[in-house]
């Protein structure tokens, strides 16, 4: 999966390099960097989080705020934001992972809503319901990302680590016992797997990479606002992970597609917009109760074409 | 100690609290009848409050009829989530439901946004627009409406469910929805029953929610939210419990309104729903099975 990853983020711009082109890119940079965290949860541990809009805003704020009121330097800002978003899950995590799946996914619902009041309320500290002005840009050793181009490089490539790292955890003894845990809990705990430290890795990493793409945002725009992280950017990620296979391998890339084609047909169909896109989700659950990903890999081993560890995660 | 405040403060929180009862008893009653929470409870009560307004803006109806075809409108829609869902048979898991209901919600939006081109809607009260005065504190006559309909529907329930052979299925369904599906009794029908009710219950919640504040296409997300903090904290699936948590979530909102912060009022609903969640997640009323891993 990597190597398709790969492949897309190099060739994409490639084709089409205009400015316009090169900012839908980095957009499909940012989906998947959110995504892929999510799927860390949602997939692999198999908990749905509706905290990761959440967990995005509070990245993106974290780095603006640093960056454009405490003076912080844009480096050091764009590190602290996923440690803060990081921090933010472990305190969640601790005190709902204990709980029964749904009642998780209740705990981060209130998280991600409480948040996004929090961005839109506190303005004294965020700006308020306009948002934050006049983030500086990102500087590295003198080099400004100011360019189109040299924004998209930095969320690729960032993209890019994401999807080797998701790819490296899900094959490890921890994303295995992930897997096992979320099969069969009971099989799982008796061979010795502990429930709870599992998911807080799942979690706290999913914010991590949250924390990540909330950065690239506050420095791509520079300029965050509330709106961005509203509770339907919240459903809107899980249904894109949904549809895309949460779990499996393919999903983030599959999701980020489907979100950056949702961003560009937004603007010209913003009326139809939640109508389109309840119907689509509505015929995909229908369609693919396991996702496309997940129907995908259960066609492959009805065919007898062994799943690979591809297919497996 | 400011008297007309504290009144002031209780009424709007009753007045308020009733319709947040109403919501959280509908988000009780699909999760007995289908293991799933409702989504689209908030835009049931979008629509009652929504489609209200627009009958008598339409055809200038006597208010109670304005009301009563609002409340049909939104049955029709809870039917119309059953059948969208459940209609062909794929569908069946606790999750899958509410990630289907969470589609419908956005569907529903979608539709009224479209209908009513974004428009802003009001009802006047239903029992006059003089205010009530007591105490020094004014409060709209829409609150006795309000707290009146939420008890009955509270009561009515209670009763339904421990009386009627209908009711019974529907509470036994929340206990064990394999076994009573073993007895005959159909899935769908039960979940039929579970959407239809809680889309009356919240298209009346709406109708009686107009008169205190406005509502658009978008009023639904919130409110439905904080119904279903109310659910929580009250005990998701009893009757009495939503009535508690509707209630006390109103009064808690209005208190914060009153002395200290509006702008942070919304955010009441989602942090009493974080502490239920981290300290009492079955609630106030909820039995006290373990909820724990």
């Amino acid at each position: 999966m990597p190597v398709v990853t790969a492949a897309l983020l190099v060739l994409a711009p490639l084709f089409m390099a205009t400015d316009f082109a090169l900012s839908i890119e980095l957009r499909f940079c940012i989906w998947l960097i959110l995504l892929t965290g999510l799927n860390m949860i949602n997939g692999l541990a198999g908990m749905t989080s509706l905290a990761q809009a959440g967990f995005f805003g509070l990245g993106a704020y974290t780095a603006g705020i640093a960056a454009a009121k405490a003076g912080v330097p844009p480096l050091v800002a764009f590190l602290i934001a996923p440690l803060v978003t990081t921090v933010a899950a472990l305190v969640i995590g601790a005190m709902s992972l204990r709980l029964r799946a749904m009642y998780f996914t209740m705990a981060t619902l209130g998280t991600g809503y409480v948040l996004y009041l929090l961005f839109g309320r506190a303005a004294d500290l965020t700006g308020g319901p306009n948002g934050l002005l006049g983030i500086p840009p990102l500087s590295v050793a003198g080099f400004e990302f100011t360019e189109p181009i040299a924004l998209y490089l930095l969320g690729a490539v960032l993209a890019l680590i994401g999807t080797v790292v998701a790819h490296n955890v899900a094959r490890s003894r921890t994303g295995r016992a992930l897997r096992a845990l979320g099969t069969s809990e009971p099989a799982a705990v008796a061979s010795g797997a502990k429930a709870f430290p599992l998911r807080m890795f799942a979690f706290a990493l999913s914010a991590f990479f949250a924390g990540v793409a909330g950065a690239v945002e506050a420095f791509d725009a520079r300029f965050v606002s509330p709106s961005t992280f509203d509770f339907f950017t919240a459903v809107v990620l899980v249904v894109a992970l949904a549809v895309g296979g949460a779990g499996t391998a393919v999903a983030p890339l599959i999701g980020a597609g489907l979100l950056t084609a949702l961003d560009l047909f937004a603007a010209d169909f913003a009326d139809y917009e939640p109508l389109i896109m309840g119907i689509v989700f509505l015929l995909a659950i229908q369609l693919f109760p396991r996702g496309v990903g997940g129907a995908l890999a259960a066609r492959m081993a009805h065919r007898g074409i062994r799943p690979t560890r591809e297919d497996a995660g | 100690m400011n008297t007309a405040l504290l009144l002031q403060v209780l009424f709007a929180g009753l007045s308020i609290g009733a319709v947040y009862t109403l919501v959280a008893v509908g988000f009780g009653v699909v999760w007995g009848g289908t293991g799933a929470i409702n989504f689209a409870q908030g835009e049931y009560v979008m629509l009652g409050g929504v489609v209200a307004a627009v009958v008598l803006e339409l055809w200038g109806l006597p208010l109670l009829w304005c009301v009563l075809i609002a409340v049909a409108v939104t049955g029709l829609a809870g039917l119309a989530t059953e059948i969208a869902i459940l209609g062909w048979g794929r569908v069946r898991s606790g999750e899958a439901i509410t990630l289907a209901t969470i589609a419908i919600a956005v569907i529903l939006k979608g539709v009224v946004m479209l209908a009513t081109d974004r428009q802003t809607y009001g009802l006047p009260s239903f029992f006059g627009d003089a205010p009530l005065r007591i105490g020094g504190a004014s409060a709209s006559t829409q609150m006795l409406w309000n707290l009146g309909t939420a008890v009955l529907a509270v009561l009515l329930l209670a009763a339904f469910f421990r009386t009627t052979r209908r009711g019974t299925m529907l509470r036994a369904a929340a206990d064990d929805r394999e076994v009573l599906q073993s007895f005959g009794v159909s899935f769908r029908s039960t979940a039929r029953w579970a959407f239809v009710l809680a889309a009356l219950l919240g298209g009346l919640a709406g109708a009686g929610l107009a008169p205190l504040t406005v509502m658009s296409f978008d009023s639904g997300t919130l409110l439905g939210l904080k119904g279903f903090a109310a659910a929580m904290l009250g005990g998701l699936g009893s009757p009495y419990g939503a009535l508690a948590g509707g209630l006390l979530l109103g009064v808690a909102e209005a208190a914060v309104a009153g002395y200290g912060a509006p702008a942070y009022a919304d955010a009441v609903a989602f942090v009493v729903l974080l502490v239920v969640l981290f300290t009492r997640p079955t609630g106030l009323f909820g039995q006290a099975k373990v909820a724990r891993v």
